[in-house]
């Protein structure tokens, strides 16, 4: 338990290293970066009152949507964003039946026979959502570590790293 | 004892320091860790018992002393390095690392040439000489830069830390000055009582070792003690949203929170997110009328801003959370819209949070 454990964090972080780091961080600029690197556009979307989960990432032949809820605050909003992107850059896979989703309902626009894949951010029961929630805490923890633009944030990130704590 | 502590202390809370820091990717942090390495090598290689150890182990008697000015040289160099970087340059300036190295050959030549460390014999003046010299334009920026940064800086922590950085290389630079009069006084025969003092000789560099050591850390020691407070203090709010709804945990509760005292960045960002995560899925069983009667009362109890805020949130989350218990039906459907109240950033809605929980513990304590 404790090596799988172990394995997922070193996997996250081999993740978190290759990913660029945007200065001051944000979620947001991350996305179009990752984007910019894969060659497919990330288009992010609100959605207020989401039910049953509060990110969801579905993929299509030509794009990434990653819906977020809306009705909390904007680091919790950025989290759920770093989750589904998590999902994303691990490469998960899930049809768009298994989580049971209306993608209709999400995107009416969209022609479901063109949804690839579909994964929702609602517990931590399996190795694929552990591993999407692990590596957003991740990324924010690296962003963190990276600091902001100014010298106090340079000073923060510099001086107030002592230790695991 | 005292004079144990002064001589013993400051070397090992320098390399309790070195050891206590993450050297990560970032040149920044990097380089407080090479001056922390560089002040334990000195202050380790010049105590008594290591000092008379190099002696016997090498036959070169005096060679601790190099070793530590050596050390010092490094610490010198390092912390150059590190104010560069917090200017925004990659590196510090070619001609001081040059300044470095150069001033510590020409300390070789001269200890290898001198015959012993007498001040009044040839050589230990301008080895002096080459000591203060070789550290004064490092000490100098670092008392400029560093008055500069607690000027600008936003938490008292860091004002105070980069301050007392400051002070501490002040009075170093002031012990280089009387340690080169003190020696020409030897050399040319003149009186200069005030350099004999022990609280000249041993007083100030023992304080400012300790000063530059604890104004290097105590940003650090201030940012844990914040994030332990937080993380104790969102607890009991974490808990009952736990107990109402385990999926929100990425890992189930290990042990008690007072002994979560490693890994507490992490810990603590999983705690806000897992609550806000808590929140939405009680969002459902939230009742209007509850929250504008706990702001009522809350008005009436003379509660304003962010601190009315909180305590009208706990109110609500304590009745969704006994809603939810009973098992009642939600009071909005699911996929229902509606407001949120917290934190525009990481560091504010945690804050926020932590107020909430406190009014939540006092509020499930009175019902």
């Amino acid at each position: 338990m404790v090596t799988g454990a172990r394995r997922l964090r070193r996997r996250c972080a081999a993740l978190v290293r290759d990913l660029p780091m945007p200065v001051p961080f944000d979620a947001r600029t991350l996305c179009e970066q990752v984007a910019a690197q894969r060659g497919r556009p990330i288009r992010l979307m609100p959605m207020e009152g989401l039910s049953g989960v509060c990110g969801v990432w579905v993929a299509t032949a030509t794009s990434d949507l990653i819906f977020y809820e809306q009705v909390t605050t904007p680091p919790h909003q950025e989290h759920i964003i770093l989750h589904e992107l998590g999902h994303l850059l691990c490469d998960h896979h899930r049809s768009p039946d298994a989580l049971g989703l209306p993608v209709e309902q999400l995107l009416p626009s969209l022609d479901p026979e063109l949804v690839q894949r579909v994964l929702g951010r609602a517990g931590y029961t399996s190795e694929e959502e552990r591993e999407a929630e692990l590596l957003a805490s991740m990324i924010r923890e690296r962003a963190r570590s990276h600091g902001g633009g100014t010298l106090t944030d340079r000073l923060h990130a510099a001086l107030e790293d002592q230790g695991d704590g | 004892m005292g004079e144990l502590l002064i001589v013993y202390g400051p070397p090992v809370l320098a390399w309790a320091l070195f050891f206590s820091r993450r050297s990560g990717e970032d040149r920044a942090r990097r380089t407080i860790r090479w001056v922390l390495l560089g002040l334990a090598v000195s202050l380790t290689a010049l105590t008594p018992a290591v000092y008379e150890f190099v002696g016997q182990v090498s036959g070169v008697g005096h060679l601790a002393r190099l070793i530590g000015h050596g050390g010092m040289l490094f610490a010198a160099w390092a912390a150059q390095e590190f104010l560069a970087h917090m200017n925004g340059l990659g590196r510090g300036a070619r001609w001081h690392a040059w300044w470095v190295a150069c001033s510590f050959a020409v300390l070789c030549v001269l200890f290898a040439l001198a015959p012993d460390l007498y001040p009044q014999q040839p050589g230990v003046l301008e080895y002096c000489v080459v000591y203060l010299v070789g550290q004064a334009p490092a000490f100098g920026n670092v008392i400029r830069l560093g008055l500069r940064y607690a000027r600008a800086a936003d938490a008292p922590a860091l004002r105070i830390g980069m301050r007392l950085v400051a002070a501490g290389t002040a009075i170093a630079l002031l012990y280089l000055v009387n340690k080169v009069v003190l020696t020409a006084a030897a050399r040319f025969g003149f009186a200069y009582p005030l350099g004999a003092l022990p609280v000249v000789g041993a007083g100030l560099p023992a304080a400012a070792d300790v000063l530059v050591l604890v104004g290097a850390t105590l940003p650090a020691t201030a940012g844990w003690l914040h994030r332990y407070r937080h993380y104790q203090h969102l607890g009991p709010l974490w808990r009952a949203l736990y107990r109402a709804e385990p999926a929100i945990a990425l890992d189930p509760p290990a042990g008690p929170d007072l002994l979560a005292v490693g890994g507490l960045r992490l810990r603590l960002y999983r705690r806000v997110i897992e609550i806000r995560d808590g929140l939405l899925v009680l969002h459902p069983y939230r009742a209007d009328d509850v929250a504008a009667a706990a702001r009522e009362h809350a008005r009436l109890a003379g509660l304003s801003g962010r601190r009315l805020e909180a305590t009208v949130e706990a109110a609500a989350v304590a009745a969704a959370l006994r809603s939810h218990a009973s098992g009642n039906p939600p009071t909005a459907p699911a996929g229902t819209a509606g407001t949120v109240t917290g934190g525009t950033d990481l560091a504010s809605d945690t804050v926020f949070l932590s107020r909430v929980a406190r009014a939540y513990r006092k509020h499930h304590a009175t019902t």
